[in-house]
Order: C-alpha cells, then structure tokens, then sequence
C-alpha cells in the first residue's frame, strides 16, 4: 500500500548566492548591448540615421521659415542696408573667385608642363546643422548632408569668421566628418579628442599634430612641434595640406595660453624631443549653424 | 501585441522630441520619465527591451561613438522589476523619481556638465523639471493603459 505522505524531495542545495547572480545579469547585460553596439555599429547608426532624418528635416524647415518670417518683420530701411552690403560683399567674392579661376589654370598648365600628377580639387557641398547634444555642443554636431552629397569620413569642413583677426571674413576650419549615412554626417570640431590633423604655424613655418582637448577648456594641442623653433601667444595655426583630404592654408586657430588646471605653459618641451602649444579655435564653435564640406573631385 | 505598437509609437515621438529639445540646448529626457513610467504601469520587460533600443537609436543618431544612452536608458526600469505593478497618483515619490532621473541620464557627461559654465545651474533646473513633469507623464501613462487595456488593465491589476 502506497504511502498518502508525498515524498519529501531533499532541497537543493543553492551554492550561488543570490546577491551574485542579480549583479551578474546587469554585467552580462552591459557586455551584450557593448558587444551588439560595437559589432554592427556602422550598419545600425545609418539605418537609424537616415530613418529619423525626415523628421529632424522638417522640423529644420519649420525653424528656417520662422526665421524667414522673424526676418520679414524687421524695419525696409534696416533690411534694404544689409541687401546693399552684401551685394557688394558677393561683388567682391565674385572678382576674387574669378582670379582664383585664372589661378587654378595656370596651375593646371603648369603642373601639365612639369608632367606632375593632375591636382583634382575640391567640391564645396553646403549643409546645415540639424543636430546638437548639450554635453557635447561645442565637440560634434550633424549635419543636413551625407554620403548621396559625395560626402566622406575624413572630410574638412569650414565655417564661416565674419570678424577675424586679420579683418577679411573668411572660411575657417570648424572639424572633421567621423560617420556619415546616406544623408547625415556627423562632424567631430577641432575641440573634440577624436579630430586630429596635421598643421603648420604661419609665422614659424613648423609643422605639428592638432589633437582635440574636450570642450570644457574649449582648447586644442598642438603637439611634435620641433624644438628650434620659438612660438609666440597669438601665432596662426593653419592646415599643411600634407593629407590628400585637406587643403593647405585653412585657418584653425590661434596659440594660447594653457587651459585653467592643464599645468602647463603655453609652449612645453615635451620630453625633451618635440615641442606642444595650445591652440584656441578661429571661431566660436558653439555657435555654427552653417557649414561647408570640402569634398573630394 | 498592441502594446508593442503602443512602445513603438512613443519610442519614435519621444526619441523626435528628446532630439530636438537637445538640439535646442535643452536637455529633457522625455524618454527617460516614459519608460521608467511604462516599465511599473505597462510592462517591465518590454520597457526594458525598448529602452535598449531606443537608448542605442538615440546614440546612432546624436553620432556617439559610445552607447550612454543605450545603458542608462534600460538602467530606469530595472527598479520596476522589484515593484508591484500599481496605478501611478502623483505623490511625493513620483515627485523624488522625476528629480533623479535627469542626473541618472547626464551621469555618463557629468564631467562635462560640471565643468561648463552654467552646467550645474541647467542641470539642477532640469531636476526641477522632471520633478514636476514626471508626476504628469506617470500618471498619462498609467491613465491610458488603463483605457487601452495593456499592462495594468491586462493584469487584472488596474482600476484604482
């Protein structure tokens, strides 16, 4: 006769403690999304670029019509002056790309005679800015245009200085384009740790590598600089043009004072071998909401 | 299955509207009070899932090389995990949850927010914010579950 008792099944013993498995599974968690992320990183930011870039678009197109109307509102006079000037500001421009073109072929028959390679140039593609982080503001930006533009990672791209030091508005290097998606690209500034780029000083004709020092100090440095050279607070820093993506001569910034709690001087011996300076941008990048790409030919 | 098309609705808007608020310089984060709400008042483990995702889509589109949002995101509803599901009345813990949530989601950048100018002062102001925000959204999500009949009406749990 069977037993009415069920059995007493002995408990198993539990060797992992509970406290252990409910802190493993966030770390397993954490390596799953990391490992995901880094592994189809560049396919996913595309698609998930290109699929919210309508929306941003329009709600650039609502932002851009209310400035157009905020603009309407502003006194004929006061209007009809800003017209006035840059017509002639466009009249200038347009004698300077004209000489700029006589230039470009002269080169072209030069460079033909002395059997050198043939320069291809640059494309201009115009874009703006679409979005920004706070905590990141003056680092990265996106912008409206993206691989269908031409537009490649390695890419310059330029801003605008309306008040330069030496008096002429000119085009400015605002950073570099790291990620693009078939109509987005992101643009790390010269600010930003993961923009890096070689440069050369106007005065001293030295030729060092631009690194991006955060936007808290809202500084570069300049490092490898050579030792025999003197350096001065204020010098220009300007593209080399040793990359076959970036043009020479394209302001950056200027030399400075070390940021506040780097603990350095300006100019330092960096362990005996190479110079480094500080460089402070050309122009606020906190500000910049139009932008140019110089693309390959 | 309708509440997967009601966390795919919201995950989109949400994301759009976080964005542009952040593009503006304002740092809101509507995703971060929808799924800490969502997670005790619909679903924790779809929450969880779509916190991930739309943690991760919002570091692809900002162009982060690094996944902060895709980890803090999710790290909002774990709490709902360990909680009974209930229907939110706003009240002094809704209140103390909205004022944490901002600097759980600034924790990845709060070097940065520390130590720019006025970084402390607009990160207090957004705690300030979400206190006051986050009451309204839990209790719009907690509202409209009910109506819809997912999560707490789903349960059997609903109805306060």
């Amino acid at each position: 006769m069977a037993s009415s008792k069920p059995a007493i099944r002995p408990k198993k013993k539990n060797n992992v403690p509970r406290i252990v498995l409910f802190a493993a599974i966030p770390v397993v968690l954490a390596a799953l999304v990391l490992t995901g992320f880094f592994t189809f990183r560049r396919t996913l930011a595309r698609f998930s670029m290109d699929f919210y870039y309508p929306f941003f678009q329009a709600a650039k197109h609502v932002e851009l019509s209310a400035a157009r109307q905020a603009l309407a509102l502003q006194p004929r006079q006061k209007l009809a002056l800003a017209v006035e000037q840059l017509q002639r500001q466009n009249a200038m421009l347009a004698a300077q790309v004209q000489r700029l073109r006589e230039m470009e072929a002269d080169n072209e028959r030069l460079r033909q005679e002395l059997r050198m390679p043939r320069w291809s140039g640059y494309n201009e593609v115009y874009a703006e800015v679409i979005l920004r982080d706070p905590s990141t503001w003056s680092e990265q930006f996106v912008i409206s245009k993206g691989l269908n533009d031409g537009i490649e990672t390695g890419d310059l791209v330029l801003t605008f200085d309306f008040a330069p030091r030496g008096g002429t508005p000119s085009c400015v290097l605002a950073g570099r384009v790291v990620e693009t998606s078939a109509r987005t690209s992101v643009v790390a500034t010269i600010v930003n740790p993961a923009c890096r780029l070689s440069v050369t000083l106007a005065e001293s004709g030295a030729n060092g590598t631009l690194t991006g020092n955060g936007s808290s100090s809202m500084t570069a440095l300049v490092s490898r600089l050579p030792l025999k050279n003197k350096y001065g607070i204020g010098e220009m820093v300007l593209t080399s043009g040793f990359s076959e993506r970036t043009p020479r001569g394209i302001c950056v910034g200027y030399l400075t004072d070390a940021p506040v709690g780097a603990n350095r001087a300006a100019v330092v011996h960096d362990g005996g071998l190479y110079a480094e300076a500080w460089m402070t941008p050309a122009v606020s990048l906190d500000a910049i909401r139009f932008v140019v790409v110089l693309t390959g030919k | 299955m309708f509440a997967f098309f009601y966390f795919t609705l919201w995950s989109i808007l949400l994301l759009i509207a976080e964005s542009l608020l952040r593009s503006v310089g304002l740092s809101v984060p509507l995703l971060g009070f929808f799924f800490a709400a969502a997670a005790i008042a619909v679903s924790p483990g779809m929450a969880f899932g779509f916190a991930l995702a739309s943690g991760i889509a919002m570091d692809f589109v900002l162009g982060y090389t690094m996944p902060w949002d895709g980890l803090m995101l999710p790290l909002l509803t774990i709490p709902a995990f360990f909680l009974k599901k209930v229907q939110f009345v706003p009240g002094v813990l809704e209140f103390l949850a909205g004022a944490i949530i901002p600097p759980v989601m600034a924790l990845p950048h709060i070097r940065t927010s520390l130590t720019t100018p006025d970084g402390f002062a607009s990160l207090l102001m957004c705690c300030l914010f979400g206190a006051v925000l986050f009451p309204i959204v839990a209790a719009l999500i907690s509202h409209s579950s009910v109506r819809l009949k997912i999560g707490l009406a789903g349960t059997g749990a609903g109805g306060a």
